[in-house]
């Protein structure tokens, strides 16, 4: 019983967290790049500079995801991307996953989608500047007995993405951080992302219905549930 | 907040927003949240040596000082945004009775012991952690938890039959 109440606390405690938002705050949350005040800084600019602009290369010469609205940054937007795990830290140890199918999902019309390598999860996903929060996750039951450790860690990662989750991006590694573990993933290009064949057990929640997709945008933004 | 100096800046804009959530879990309505945070800030000269410690267990401290001058105060609060009333972002989890019943508890529980729980649940610390976040002992943590857990425990059997 303890433990259902512990877990209870904690999503009742990021929940509420998740409802501060910046845009709730007298104060500004500041600007994340503070102005340069020190000499080293202008080398910094530079080198950032330098980075953006091979990097812009690349991403001309490379092509394949021109559409990337995944900027770098500690607030990424996650629409329509889809990831795969790197790696998983919990009580101080971190596990890398190399399986190529643990991964996730962040569809555009409000689809959640996560694969631990055993079992498969579809939930809802919300964003709200640093957080994002899953809900109504499902997942199918299979058993697995073995005592792999990057299973086990692809199981707790996954398992752990429920309710208000602390969302960063550094270096093209995305964190995401909720009940005391870190899922590290890194981005899946060519990702297509299409609207649900049918309408989810939770459709009528959406706001956005099958098929409202123009140009990769949503016609209208998911209301809130009620 | 910008006379700070550039490192002390830069703890600002890594941890305010994180420690507004911390400090409104301690004091309930989203401005105290924030002035307690701006109050600690306000009060740094030089950048500590464990930067995240040193500001949880100031934002801790000074939350549990806006506790007790709200006591005296409390009539003058009355306007202000409590958590509890404000628009959610996302209204099914707040709606959540129990949920919501749970969150009441946690709010009065003992000043000690519903920090350790929000430290425990929220920031996910250890109990070494906590003891060291607010100067008291891993035992003492331990004990505290216990007593704030089984309060909670109460408190929800008690609702769910009423």
């Amino acid at each position: 019983v303890s433990t259902d109440l512990e877990t209870e606390l904690r999503e009742a405690l990021h929940a509420r967290a998740a409802t501060i938002t910046p845009d709730r705050l007298r104060r500004p949350v500041p600007a994340r790049r503070s102005a340069r005040r020190h000499p080293t800084a202008w080398v910094a600019a530079a080198a950032l500079v330098l980075a953006a602009i091979v990097g812009i290369g690349f991403a001309v010469l490379g092509g394949q995801d021109s559409g990337d609205r995944v900027a770098a940054g500690d607030a990424p937007d996650l629409r329509s991307t889809a990831w795969a795990v790197t790696a998983v830290t919990g009580d101080g140890r971190r596990q890398p996953i190399t399986s190529p199918e643990v991964s996730v999902a962040f569809h555009l019309d409000h689809r959640f989608d996560a694969n631990d390598g055993v079992n498969f999860y579809s939930g809802r996903w919300r964003q709200s500047g640093d957080t994002v929060t899953i809900s109504d996750v499902a997942g199918t039951l299979v058993g697995y007995g073995g005592h792999d450790p990057a299973v086990l860690a692809a199981q707790r990662g996954i398992g752990a993405l429920n309710g208000a989750v602390s969302v960063s991006l550094r270096d093209g590694t995305l964190r995401l951080a909720t009940h005391g573990v870190t899922v590290e993933l890194s981005r899946r290009t060519g990702f297509q992302d299409t609207p649900a064949a049918e309408p989810s057990p939770t459709g009528s929640r959406t706001g956005g219905a099958p098929g409202s997709y123009v140009n990769g945008s949503e016609i209208a933004p998911a209301p809130s549930a009620s | 907040v910008t006379e700070l100096p550039a490192e002390l800046q830069r703890l600002y804009e890594q941890h305010y927003l994180a420690l507004v959530r911390l400090a409104a879990h301690l004091v309930d309505d989203l401005e105290s949240a924030e002035d307690v945070v701006q109050d600690v800030f306000a009060g740094l000269r030089t950048t500590p040596a464990d930067p995240v410690r040193y500001l949880r267990r100031a934002v801790v401290n000074r939350a549990r000082s806006t506790l007790r001058r709200r006591r005296v105060v409390r009539t003058f609060l009355a306007g202000r945004t409590r958590l509890d009333d404000a628009e959610p972002a996302d209204e099914d989890l707040l709606r959540n009775e129990r949920r919501r019943t749970l969150l009441v508890a946690v709010g009065q529980l003992p000043h000690r012991q519903r920090e350790i729980v929000v430290l425990r649940y929220y920031e996910d610390l250890g109990v070494s952690e906590i003891a060291a976040v607010l100067g008291i002992s891993p035992g003492a943590v331990s004990s505290s938890l216990s007593r704030a857990l089984d309060a909670l425990h109460s408190r929800l059997g008690d609702d769910r039959e009423h």
